[in-house]
């Protein structure tokens, strides 16, 4: 093994030496690391302390309240996810019916000049086409997203 | 007297699956602590923890069919925890709001407590954790609290982080040598 692996391993045998999951067949192998390198020697002793510095380190606690309160916050979001939908839902048919009552309106209203309606119609067209637009593009950058599945 | 035994996990988990809320809501309330303290490492503020951790839970909630019961309930949930507090951690950048890390607290119980020095030391001990902490990249204060304040144990690490123990190992290694030298560069002196 060269020098550069030999430390390397040597490093992951400190980490498990400080973190008391060292193995018994690996003791052995890192006090000869240890002896043919003095500045890891060093490093481990090193490590020993900062690691007694976080160990030692604690978030300060949180009153019981928060706790108590913590799985009914949760329901909450659960049972107001379920509102939303059916908002949505609801919401969604109204938006078309409303759009199918005011273009049947229009079409049938004589007083108002076909130029008008004709503005009307492209506004709509115009926004229906921008709409389904974006959804596609939100549709398709998902499917292709390489990286949406990554945990960075 | 025997003791009521409680259902493991598994067994919360399989019922959870099933659709019963109230198994869901005994595994949210034994998980609660750690996931609110898992997401105060990446996110630092109280508000943003508390939030993010029960939005995971909401999420894992949504998903719950497709999670195998015969598999750790925890790792799923981190996976979850994780991306809402990276995601949490960039917007926050973009917004550009100063990231406040955590308030921390530290216990020296079993520090010499007679010397001047060993007083000033204690007292400003939290502050220069903090701030070598909020020095070292995200996934290095990750893997660091993860094994010292949290305790778990490198292979529940590995399960957590998706990757084998001996990159456990290194990861470890990598990160304390940052918050070593990290401790150094704001005037640390004790680490000889």
């Amino acid at each position: 093994m060269s020098t550069s692996n030999e430390k390397e391993r040597a490093r992951q045998l400190i980490m498990a030496a400080i973190d008391e999951e060292l193995r018994d067949e690996d003791r052995k192998e890192l006090s000869v690391y240890l002896n043919k390198y003095p500045e890891l020697k060093q490093e481990f002793n090193e490590f020993k302390e900062l690691q007694e510095i976080t160990m030692q380190t604690k978030f300060n606690p949180l009153p019981e309240q928060v706790w108590d309160n913590y799985w009914l916050q949760v329901y909450n979001r659960l049972e107001r996810g379920i509102g939303w939908i059916l908002f949505s839902l609801g919401a969604i048919v109204l938006l078309f019916y409303g759009l199918y009552s005011m273009i049947e309106s229009i079409l049938v209203d004589i007083e108002i000049d076909w130029w008008v309606k004709l503005a009307i119609f492209s506004a709509l067209a115009g926004v229906i086409i921008l709409l389904i637009s974006v959804v596609r593009e939100k549709l398709f950058l998902h499917k292709s997203e390489r990286y949406k599945d990554i945990r960075r | 007297m025997t003791a009521i035994e409680l259902p493991d996990d598994k067994e919360l988990l399989r019922r959870s699956i099933a659709g019963d809320k109230d198994a869901f809501g005994r595994l949210v309330t034994r998980y609660m602590k750690r996931s609110y303290y898992v997401a105060r490492i990446f996110t630092g503020s109280h508000e943003d923890a508390l939030d993010i951790s029960q939005e995971a839970f909401v999420r894992l909630w949504r998903s719950i069919k497709k999670i195998d019961q015969e598999r750790d309930f925890f790792p799923y949930y981190y996976a979850i925890l994780r991306n809402l507090s990276l995601n949490s951690v960039r917007n926050t950048k973009k917004r550009a709001i100063p990231f406040s890390f955590m308030a921390l607290d530290t216990v020296n119980e079993h520090a010499d407590t007679n010397t001047a020095d060993t007083i000033a030391s204690q007292s400003e001990l939290p502050a220069l954790i903090e701030q070598a902490m909020r020095q070292i990249p995200l996934e290095d204060r990750e893997i660091i609290l993860l094994k010292d304040m949290h305790g778990y144990a490198y292979k529940e690490i590995a399960a957590l982080l998706s990757i084998p123990i001996g990159t456990v190992m290194s990861r470890l290694y990598t990160a304390r040598n940052r918050f070593k030298q990290s401790m150094k560069e704001i005037g640390y002196e004790h680490l000889e």
